[in-house]
């Protein structure tokens, strides 16, 4: 969806910079007079007009007559004005206008008109959301994304739960779409980097901070002003970096490593993560106040398995401009008697494969991918657990390594109370895997003897 | 007659007045110093505004 384009007309200036600050997402015309309104509003099309009522001393509500050209050219028309007289009311009505409100409490008015204005173009949006955006015929998940959309349009952050594959990104560039903000939708996937780069990553840096640095670079934060900034696997971000965005998050403004130049921006937050988040919580993996600045409203995506009534709509949806496919007579049961544990990415990649060839889906296509899948997914019930392979999905195979060596010393020690030696000689490492193992994890810590 | 028109103009011109201080004032502590800067000048120059319809309704009222 198209960024919204708003027309404020108003002629005080610290009022045009009240509705300046607080529109300062979106893309705002103003004009001063009735006659620089008329003309604009020939010259282009806005989704949402404000007028003030009385436009110049000893006006006599001239802000009226823009009504009827705005509503007829399909705007959304605000009329705010000083004056809560029933009869200017009344007249404001009269005139066309969608919505009225008394000047001076603009924070809140002006969510509730952007609020209202979503609300009168949900129901035209559904359809076109759930058929072509994020396809999903299951009532449950279609009312929980119609439930976050009403809050596309504010600046509250959304915090995104979901196995791999079950569409977090796709929803949170919907969100994005759905939001009518003029910047850019900008991902970072916390798990790529390790923290120094992450912190590059995100907040840029200047010339010559660090080795490496050849260039001012700007950072994921600057490249989402007025835009959304979307931080995936939040579980991969150290506590430091935590603090450290929480500060810009609150403030709308960061320092670039190595810059002493303060950089404002306005972005939007949503994050996601795999993880289990009571767990991150309680293993302090996210930190509390973090968690709190970014869960303003929170979405879990229910696996595919769990909403099977989507799989063919899905497919339709991954046909449609490649070649139709075909099914052989039980090939469909059986696409629905899979579990698909890589979600919607998996079914994604068996359409594509598919379509690539004949465009034939027999019953053997199915069997031999379910097999493949299957496998996959009972070696994660035996020796590799899901749990490891989410982590090492989310930290990387060498972060995953790292951490099973970690838990495995850690039980070993347990186990021998806290012998060392014990433990050397029956995991069979070096004393120095052993202490940077603990050092890496513990930090400094001295309690166990040898 | 004329002089109710008038008080009621300087009632109106007073409230839009102090609505726009209000809502300014809102968002004052969020602004960047420079665009605090703008924004205090206007504030200013709207206060003064306020001061002088007061003075002209003081006047209104006692004539
Ligand atoms: N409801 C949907 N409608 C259409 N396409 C979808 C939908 N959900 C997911 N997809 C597609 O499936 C693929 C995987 O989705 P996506 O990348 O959003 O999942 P994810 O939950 O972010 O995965 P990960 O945890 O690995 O980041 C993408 O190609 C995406 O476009
Ligand atoms: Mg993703």
């Amino acid at each position: 969806m198209k960024n919204l384009k708003f027309l404020v007309v108003e002629d005080e200036k610290l009022a045009q910079k009240v509705m300046a600050k607080h529109l300062e997402e979106y893309v705002v015309d103003f004009a001063e007079t009735k006659e620089a309104a008329l003309h604009k509003l020939q010259a282009a099309d806005y989704d949402i007009c404000f007028f003030d009522l009385m436009l110049g001393k000893k006006d006599n509500c001239s802000g009226l007559k823009l009504i009827p050209p705005a509503v007829s050219k399909g705007a959304y028309v605000v009329v705010m004005s000083s004056l809560d007289s029933e009869e200017i009311v009344n007249k404001a009505y009269e005139s066309g206008c969608h919505d009225f409100y008394v000047k001076g409490n603009e924070e809140a008015n002006i969510s509730a008109v952007l609020a209202r204005y979503q609300q009168k173009n949900a129901s035209a949006n559904a359809v076109t959301v759930f058929s072509e955006q994020f396809i999903t015929d299951d009532p449950q998940t279609r009312s929980d994304i119609l439930e976050v959309l009403k809050y596309a349009r504010s600046s509250l952050p959304i915090l995104i739960l979901g196995q791999s594959g079950t569409g977090k990104t796709c929803l949170a560039r919907l969100i994005h779409e759905h939001s009518g903000r003029a910047g850019q939708f900008i991902d970072i996937n916390c798990s790529a980097y390790n923290q120094e780069l992450l912190e590059a990553e995100i907040f840029g840096y200047k010339k010559g901070a660090f080795t490496g640095a050849y260039e001012n670079r700007r950072g994921k934060l600057l490249e989402a002003d007025k835009g959304t900034l979307f931080l995936d696997e939040i579980g991969a971000m150290s506590p430091d970096m935590q603090t450290k965005l929480l500060k810009a998050i609150e403030e709308k403004s960061f320092y670039p490593v190595g810059s002493d130049k303060k950089e404002r921006s306005e972005f939007r937050v949503i994050s996601a993560t795999l993880e289990d988040l009571q767990k991150l919580l309680t293993e302090e993996k996210l930190r509390f106040d973090f968690f709190q600045r970014i869960h303003g409203f929170t979405i879990a995506l229910k696996p595919l398995s769990q909403r099977k009534s989507d799989i063919f709509p899905l497919i339709s949806a991954f046909t449609r401009t490649s070649k139709k496919l075909s099914f052989e007579k039980h090939a469909r049961t059986l696409l629905l008697n899979h579990t698909w544990p890589g979600n919607i990415r998996e079914l994604k990649r068996f359409i594509d494969v598919a379509a690539a060839g004949d465009g034939m889906i027999t019953q053997d296509t199915v069997l031999r991918h379910t097999a493949q899948a299957m496998k996959t997914e009972r070696q994660s019930d035996g020796f590799l657990a899901q749990e490891q392979y989410d982590c090492a999905l989310a930290k990387g195979l060498n972060g995953a390594m790292e951490k099973f060596a970690y838990e495995v010393i850690k039980r070993s020690l347990l186990q021998h109370a806290g012998k060392k030696v014990k433990t050397l000689k029956e995991l069979k490492i070096s004393k120095r895997m052993l202490y940077s193992t603990l050092r890496k994890f513990e930090g400094k810590k001295d309690g166990i003897k040898i | 007659m004329e002089s109710k028109s008038e008080t009621r103009e300087l009632l109106h011109d007073i409230e839009s007045k102090t609505a726009g201080l209000r809502s300014a004032a809102k968002i004052l502590r969020e602004c960047p110093p420079k665009e605090k800067k703008e924004l205090i000048c206007l504030m200013k120059q709207s206060a003064q505004d306020i001061l002088k319809y007061l003075t002209n309704l003081e006047k209104e009222i006692n004539s």
